[in-house]
């Protein structure tokens, strides 16, 4: 198709548009998408990272045995924060062979939330290992099931073998506010980890 | 970033990408017909344009390699120099929107032209908004269209991708084609690694942003 003689305007509005990143992780059945819908405002949408089942014995999968047929449930949210921000909330993919796809997750992310499960704990595991190889920035969110704490957190948390540094919060998935405030304590945490790392050469805060 | 990576990266064959991307596309438009329906339609004399000197040979129907039966071929359609990491079956290119409604997928290599680079730094979340311009050629390209559709507000590569169904590597591959014909903007993203006072502004920002919620 021929263009020429289009002259594009810059965009009047929106002007320039900024966005960030914030991953969700934990196991099967943690919350994650319970989580990131309960303060997004459309409904969580799911990417595909693999061919599809419909490239089924077309596409010659001999040879890439870790090519699967199905199709990657990665769940995202967004929250639009301000007229020119913003945010989305990634969920990482549950399954451990699409650890290939949680580079592009935590690239330029602001942080992590690891939402744990109590019945399932070690589930929890490889995502904080994770984040803590990749230095990523992470909170724990203990989701409470149906309004109720089964665990002491700080068992929780020596159980997970964290550093007291790291928040363990507990949430409730399904609560907008509930999931707002443990947004908020990942930006905070990671806003301190920043200035701890960068020393006291950061800028201060403007207004 | 500039136009010397662009469209025919992989292929060393300007000209020809074009034409090779619509044999492609013809491919996989009517891969959803039987083999014996596809047999028929390369008989069919009109369906033979002027193209098909790209895809050497004349296809008839008992020469054609389908995807899948190509393993015991493949120094055949080794011959062609394809741009594609897929080899290219040989079928005369086929009028795609006819054929459109007969099959329910295209498969990603195809959509790209069997491109795997952007030439944009696209993550995720980066934004997309389509140009502000009244009348614009409508692209040929369908998921352009859906592109500039959807960006009218801006959208996110993954927003893009999933309402495109296609995996984030194709998405990308569209994404810059359309920032490159001047369709679609493709915003600034804060990456924390490389700038990191803007990072710590950007998580200012969120921070107040969430409080405000």
């Amino acid at each position: 198709m021929d263009s020429v003689g289009f002259k594009a305007p810059r965009q009047a509005t929106p002007q320039t548009m900024t966005s960030a990143k914030i991953v969700v992780a934990g196991g099967f059945g943690a919350g994650k998408t319970t989580f990131v819908g309960s303060v997004s405002e459309i409904v969580p949408l799911t990417t595909e990272a693999m061919m599809t089942d419909a490239s089924t014995g077309i596409d010659d999968t001999a040879a890439t045995p870790n090519k699967s047929t199905t199709t990657v449930a990665m769940d995202f949210g967004r929250v639009s924060l301000d007229e020119d921000l913003i945010l989305y909330l990634f969920g990482t993919p549950g399954q451990e062979r699409f650890w290939f796809m949680w580079d592009d997750l935590v690239r330029g992310a602001i942080g992590a939330v690891v939402l744990a499960d109590t019945r399932r704990l070690a589930d929890s595991f490889a995502p904080i290992d994770f984040f803590e190889d990749r230095g990523l920035p992470y909170v724990v969110g203990v989701n409470t099931f149906d309004g109720v704490l089964q665990h002491d957190l700080n068992d929780v948390r020596e159980a997970l073998s964290i550093d007291e540094s790291i928040p363990l919060v507990r949430c409730d998935a399904r609560q907008r506010e509930s999931t707002k405030q443990t947004l908020i304590t990942m930006v905070e945490y990671a806003m301190q980890q920043w200035l701890a790392v960068r020393g006291s050469a950061a800028p201060k805060p403007v207004g | 970033m500039t136009a010397a990576m662009s469209t025919d990266s992989g292929s060393g064959s300007g000209n020809g990408e074009g034409a090779i991307a619509d044999v492609l596309n013809g491919v996989a438009l009517t891969s959803g017909l039987s083999r014996q329906q596809r047999g028929q339609r390369s008989e069919d004399p009109g369906e033979h344009d002027s193209r098909e000197a790209v895809s050497s040979p004349p296809a008839e129907p008992t020469v054609v390699v389908w995807p899948g039966e190509e393993d015991h071929d493949r120094s055949w359609t080794g011959e062609e120099q394809s741009v594609s990491a897929e080899p290219i079956p040989v079928e005369p290119v086929a009028p795609p929107p006819a054929a459109a409604e007969e099959t329910g997928f295209v498969r990603p290599y195809a959509i790209t032209g069997g491109r795997t680079k952007a030439n944009y730094p696209l993550e995720l979340e980066t934004l997309i908004s389509t140009r502000d311009a009244a009348v614009l050629p409508v692209p040929d390209q369908v998921e352009h269209q859906v592109i500039m559709e959807e960006c009218r507000t801006p959208r996110s590569v993954a927003e893009i991708a999933a309402v495109l169904q296609v995996p984030l590597g194709v998405a990308r591959v569209l994404i810059s084609d359309a920032a490159d014909t001047g369709l679609v903007t493709v915003h600034r993203t804060v990456a924390g690694s490389e700038n990191a006072e803007a990072h710590f502004m950007l998580m200012e920002r969120v921070l107040s942003g969430l409080r405000r919620l």
